[in-house]
């Protein structure tokens, strides 16, 4: 036996050192002063793992755990498709514009907007802006550019429905 | 779900639940906290599962998840207990000198409390290992796998799986040098 085969034979073992070794790996283990060393090295290792980790008994899983795990995944779930829902629900109103829906949410937000542009505006222009306006000027300007090609999408829609209507009607 | 011939979740977790539990309580030896773990393995295997190949094992990747996981919650656990050290009073403060008058009268700390402390200075120095040699360490020294069981779950050759214990050992014992004086 080879110092390769002996290290070998000693990393495989389970417990080195709690079960006597094979003869031929003890005559060699012996009358080498490497693989001696390496077998208290090793044995020292593993009785230090076996103190560490050393469990007498093992509990078993509480009763029921699946169930609650599936439980909490289930939770988890439904949460992850309630955010999805009203993400996707909110993405449909901004995207399909002109919905009633969106288009009342979209003139909101200009109001905001323009409600929160203004007051900077009237911070920094107090008396007079660049152009000469004053801050209600500069909201109702504001407010103007974020509605009016919200107003035109709306006429556009409806006029695509009057046309559609009207369509129909000579088909009939 | 892409693949009909997955076996239901539900039927996974019955039937890897114990396994993994067993594994996970040797290194956290609190019911509460091996449990949360493995519920979480689950968790992100049930994530995933619709993108699992039929053609994979589900018990290798079972482990595979749950030794990430094991060694996140190890780093995790460095971490915390790195911040409150970087809060507790430097050596030498008044509060300190009260423990060092105190200690030689108080008994010996129990052999359970030892067993914990060597517990978290061998998980924290398997934490500290790259991945590939702490999957290893988990695998064979910890969860008591053969060699055959350890290359089916992470993937590789026998052959491989034993020379990666093997230097996995070489550096864990290098960290270790303190704690195994003891032993030899």
């Amino acid at each position: 036996m080879n110092c390769r085969q002996a290290i070998e034979l000693l990393t495989r073992m389970e417990l080195p050192g709690a079960v006597p070794l094979p003869e031929e790996l003890s005559m060699h283990v012996a009358a080498c002063l490497r693989c001696a060393r390496e077998y208290r090295e090793l044995t020292a290792y593993r009785r230090l793992m076996h103190d560490a980790f050393r469990v007498s008994d093992t509990p078993v899983l509480r009763p029921g755990f699946s169930t609650r795990c599936m439980r909490t995944i289930t939770a988890h779930c439904v949460e992850g498709c309630g955010f999805r829902k009203t993400l996707t629900a909110l993405l449909n109103a901004l995207l399909h514009i002109p919905t009633p829906a969106a288009v009342t949410t979209s003139v909101v937000a200009a109001v905001l907007i323009a409600v929160l542009v203004s007051h900077r505006s009237a911070d920094t222009y107090r008396t007079e802006s660049a152009d000469g306006l004053r801050p209600p000027a500069v909201m109702a300007g504001v407010l103007g550019a974020v509605v009016e090609p919200i107003v035109l999408d709306v006429q556009r829609d409806l006029a695509d429905r009057r046309g559609r209507e009207l369509l129909n009607r000579f088909l009939q | 779900m892409n693949n009909e011939r997955l076996p239901p979740f539900e039927q996974l977790v019955e039937r890897y639940q114990q396994r993994l539990f067993d594994l996970v309580y040797r290194l956290f030896p609190d019911v509460d906290d091996a449990e949360d773990l493995v519920q979480e393995v689950f968790f992100r295997a049930w994530r995933a599962y619709d993108r699992f190949r039929n053609d994979a094992d589900v018990y290798s990747w079972l482990y595979r998840i749950t030794l990430n996981l094991c060694r996140e919650r190890i780093r995790s656990r460095i971490a915390v207990r790195k911040l409150i050290a970087q809060d507790a009073p430097a050596p030498g403060d008044s509060a300190d000198r009260c423990t060092a008058v105190t200690d030689p009268a108080e008994p010996a700390p129990g052999e359970h409390l030892e067993r914990e402390e060597l517990r978290r200075r061998v998980r924290d120095a398997i934490g500290r290992l790259p991945e590939r040699f702490a999957r290893v360490i988990l695998l064979r020294d910890i969860a008591g796998m053969s060699y055959e069981e350890m290359a089916r779950v992470l993937g590789i050759s026998v052959t491989a799986a034993g020379v990666r214990l093997n230097r996995a050992r070489a550096v864990l014992r290098k960290a270790l040098a303190q704690e195994l004086k003891e032993y030899l």
